[in-house]
């Protein structure tokens, strides 16, 4: 079989900021790396995501993304819509390869399922941490190192 | 479930909302800068509010079921540390009778449930009773503010009054009574005709 552009496998397709708006819109998703489409419009969480220094990538029906921690540039936030793990393994491996990061943290409303955080633990909550549906709602704090990992 | 919704104003509503700007009633009740100035300024000025102002200004589509717009709301004066903001309306005409309260609640719900405001600021300009009548502007208004604007050839006196987000949820409650006391009115009325 002849590899062609539909064959080979692209898992990981990098956004524009206006294009990663407008996923987030269709996926519904809340918070995602902060950002709330329920109270930003397009053009707002576009620059957002430009002033966070976000990338975002499409995962099949997925969003994935991640900011770098300024104070310590081997570790990233990442996030992601949906309960599938695969996206988010992905861009784990991406941050690995590409930009040498080995500590991961995700931010995670109680009241969410985790399941996309395999190999994460929580390591902390932050009380009254979202504000949706008329009410403040705790967000645990997930940490994952990566195996092997010399601390750094 | 709720008769309208709201969702944030893009650029395709441009057209429909300069429309409604550059309406005589709209002008006479909130600010007829849109019927001085040209249709391009007008529509160059909503872009630049959804594109730059998002931290002070916010506008939204108020839409049936099917996702046809039926008006506009907007907040403007954001205070995001004290929680306030003032809340504007403009029905599109057709949508004029009935709806505007709709819209507003549709709006307070999205405000004080989403958006974290405490405190909602009306302003309303005396002569314009289309979403609440004299009695209940005269009741409801806080602060009376004379030659507060002038539209369309006259000076206009702005009422002003407070909400809060306990104070709506408090009228909420009650709306179900009144819908009540409404029905058994409209009722007594009817069998009293027909009898």
């Amino acid at each position: 079989m002849t590899d062609t552009a539909d064959t080979i496998a692209q898992p990981l397709l990098r956004l524009t900021d206006r294009a990663a708006a407008a996923a987030l819109r269709a996926a519904g998703a809340r918070w995602f790396l902060g950002l709330d489409p329920v109270t930003q419009n397009d053009e707002l969480l576009a620059r957002t995501l430009t002033a966070v220094g976000a990338t975002v990538f499409g995962h099949g029906d997925a969003v994935v993304g991640y900011t770098l921690n300024p104070d310590h540039p081997g570790q990233a936030v990442v996030d992601t819509t949906g309960t599938d793990p695969a996206p988010l393994a992905a861009c784990l491996d991406f941050l690995h390869e590409y930009l040498r990061c080995d500590t991961f943290v995700a931010l995670v409303a109680v009241d969410r399922d985790p399941a996309a955080l395999r190999g994460f633990a929580v390591v902390g909550r932050l009380r009254g941490h979202e504000y949706r549906g008329g009410t403040y709602h705790d967000v645990d704090v997930y940490f994952r190192a990566r195996e092997g990992t010399c601390a750094r | 479930m709720r008769a309208l919704t709201v969702r944030h104003f893009t650029e395709a509503d441009v057209p429909l909302r300069t429309a409604v700007l550059r309406e005589q009633r709209f002008g006479s009740n909130l600010t007829d800068w849109a019927l001085v100035a040209d249709v391009e300024e007008v529509q160059a000025h909503q872009r630049r509010l959804l594109a730059r102002a998002q931290e002070t200004v916010r506008i939204y589509c108020a839409c049936r079921g099917d996702g046809e717009v039926v008006g506009f709301l907007w907040i403007t004066d954001v205070d995001w540390r004290a929680q306030t903001c003032e809340l504007s309306v403009a029905m599109l005409p057709r949508y004029r009778v009935g709806f505007g309260t709709l819209a507003v609640i549709a709006a307070q719900h999205h405000l004080y449930g989403e958006l974290n405001i405490r405190v909602v600021v009306h302003r309303v300009l005396e002569h314009n009773t289309m979403l609440n009548s004299r009695d209940r502007l005269a009741t409801t208004s806080q602060v009376r503010c004379d030659h507060d604007s002038y539209t369309v050839g006259e000076f206009r006196t702005a009422l002003m009054w407070t909400q809060t987000a306990e104070d709506f949820h408090a009228n909420l409650d009650r709306l179900p009574n009144r819908r009540d006391e409404l029905g058994a009115r409209i009722r007594a009325r009817t069998e009293k005709v027909s009898s």
